[in-house]
């Protein structure tokens, strides 16, 4: 662990962190949800006020008469609702970038990360777990990538050239290369951040959900999220698609592989909701 | 390079899902984005009628009502679509050719998880059956891809992720 602690302390451009998400993850966990204190924790940041109002009111999320304000907007969407509103626009501040390291262009990181939050939600609704906390797993579970772009940007040549020459999965030769992977930095990142322990192992595990202990469904969902949005075309970047899905995955969530085919549909049909996230700036 | 805006050129991008066909020479058919799902695309360089579908899944049999409405999710629904939509607007069935592009694989993945090498199977498969041939392809690797077909020339490319440079699917086609 201690080289990526020494790596992202020499990254100069550390992304800003989503304080927000885990704050809101604790309060939707009471039994009494305080509408006062989620309309609070939102408006602090004017920008994301503007953004999450401009989604509530789209012609996905918006009812006839448009709200005027959070409060109207929480009382009419839902608490769950407005979260991933919330986790959407955080996530596409620092998501949305071209990664050029991992040859990913404008947008790319984001949609993929977007559309694996929404498949997971799916699914996760379906199980009867948390769907909130799913969606968060889901949406930062490549968060490592925008810190090793910086490095990859000039190794990246190298690093796909041995997965071809040696059909080694992209994570691996990052493993050998940098002597860590994306997975790990990213859920170093979300600990630096304060993030619960939870959402840190589903991230750092996400290849490998069986590895993820007592969080093991959780890095699941992030899995199968991740492998649900390859399936639909929205993966990324160069040998985008050198990577193993596991079918420890299923195993722990109980699912059938062939379920797969029927959540790339479902996902599918959301992608409207996808397309509407992507266009509201954070 | 058909990637590049040309003077008198139009690029129309068919989504993942889409099925177009279309009678102007003046088209360039394009779609992107495609990874373990495959674009079919079939021209009729005598009559400059062309048609492309992107592809998700191989078979509609279990998703039949979404294959009613978009045909192109599918392969097989894909297939017959295109080339009954192609007939019907005037092209010979004789003369088509036939490019496919995608089907990327993940590794180590067998049976249900193996998505790109269940598409590019089927297309074969279904392909097959039909007595069709492809003029050219692009399938399989672990890379996402562009597909791109002229319907004045017949000719198809592909670019792959974060290259620039276009891979020929064939080489033009003379026409008189």
């Amino acid at each position: 662990m201690s080289s990526i602690d020494d790596y992202l302390s020499r990254v100069k451009n550390l992304p800003p962190a989503p304080r927000i998400l885990p704050e809101m993850l604790q309060l939707l966990r009471r039994p009494d949800v305080d509408a006062d204190k989620v309309v609070n924790l939102i408006k602090f940041d004017p920008s994301l006020t503007a953004s999450v109002l401009q989604l509530a009111n789209s012609a996905f999320f918006g009812a006839a008469r448009p709200a005027e304000d959070l409060g109207e907007a929480v009382t009419r969407l839902g608490f769950q609702q407005v979260y991933i509103l919330v986790a959407a626009v955080s996530g596409a501040r620092n998501l949305a970038p071209a990664q050029k390291g991992y040859g990913m262009a404008s947008g790319d990181l984001w949609r993929h990360s977007a559309t694996s939050a929404v498949a997971a939600n799916i699914i996760a609704k379906d199980l009867g777990d948390d769907p909130e906390l799913v969606f968060t797993a889901a949406l930062l579970h490549d968060i490592g990538k925008i810190i090793l772009s910086e490095t990859l940007e000039t190794t990246y040549s190298i690093i796909l050239q041995e997965s071809a020459l040696n059909r080694y999965p992209l994570l691996e030769v990052e493993r050998r290369i940098l002597n860590f992977d994306h997975a790990q930095v990213g859920g170093r990142l979300l600990a630096k951040w304060n993030f619960p322990a939870s959402l840190v192992a589903a991230v750092t595990h996400h290849h490998a959900p069986d590895q993820a202990g007592e969080h093991n469904r959780l890095a699941a969902y992030a899995h199968l999220g991740n492998l649900v949005a390859y399936a639909l075309g929205q993966g990324y970047g160069n040998a985008a698609y050198a990577l193993e899905p596991s079918p420890a995955a299923f195993r722990i969530l109980g699912l059938a592989e062939e379920s797969l085919s029927d959540y790339m549909m479902r996902t599918f049909d959301q992608m409207g909701v996808i397309e509407a996230l992507f266009r509201v700036k954070g | 390079m058909l990637s590049t805006s040309r003077a008198g050129y139009e690029q129309r991008i068919i989504p993942i899902s889409g099925l177009l066909v279309c009678d102007n020479p003046k088209v360039i058919l394009a779609s992107h984005s495609i990874g373990m799902g495959v674009v079919l695309a079939a021209c009729d360089p005598v009559a400059r009628i062309g048609g492309l579908f992107h592809a998700l899944l191989p078979e509609a049999q279990a998703h039949l009502s979404r294959a009613k409405e978009k045909p192109g999710l599918f392969v097989d629904a894909g297939l017959a679509a295109l080339e009954f939509t192609l007939l019907a607007s005037g092209a010979v069935s004789s003369r088509l050719l036939y490019f496919a592009a995608g089907g990327a694989q993940v590794m180590g993945a067998g049976g249900h998880l193996n998505i790109g090498l269940r598409n590019t199977d089927t297309l074969q498969q279904q392909l097959a059956t039909r007595g069709l041939q492809l003029a050219g392809a692009h399938l399989g690797g672990h890379t996402c891809r562009s597909f791109y077909l002229a319907l004045e020339t017949g000719q198809a490319s592909v670019a792959l992720s974060g290259q620039l440079k276009e891979i020929p699917l064939c080489p033009p086609l003379t026409t008189t």
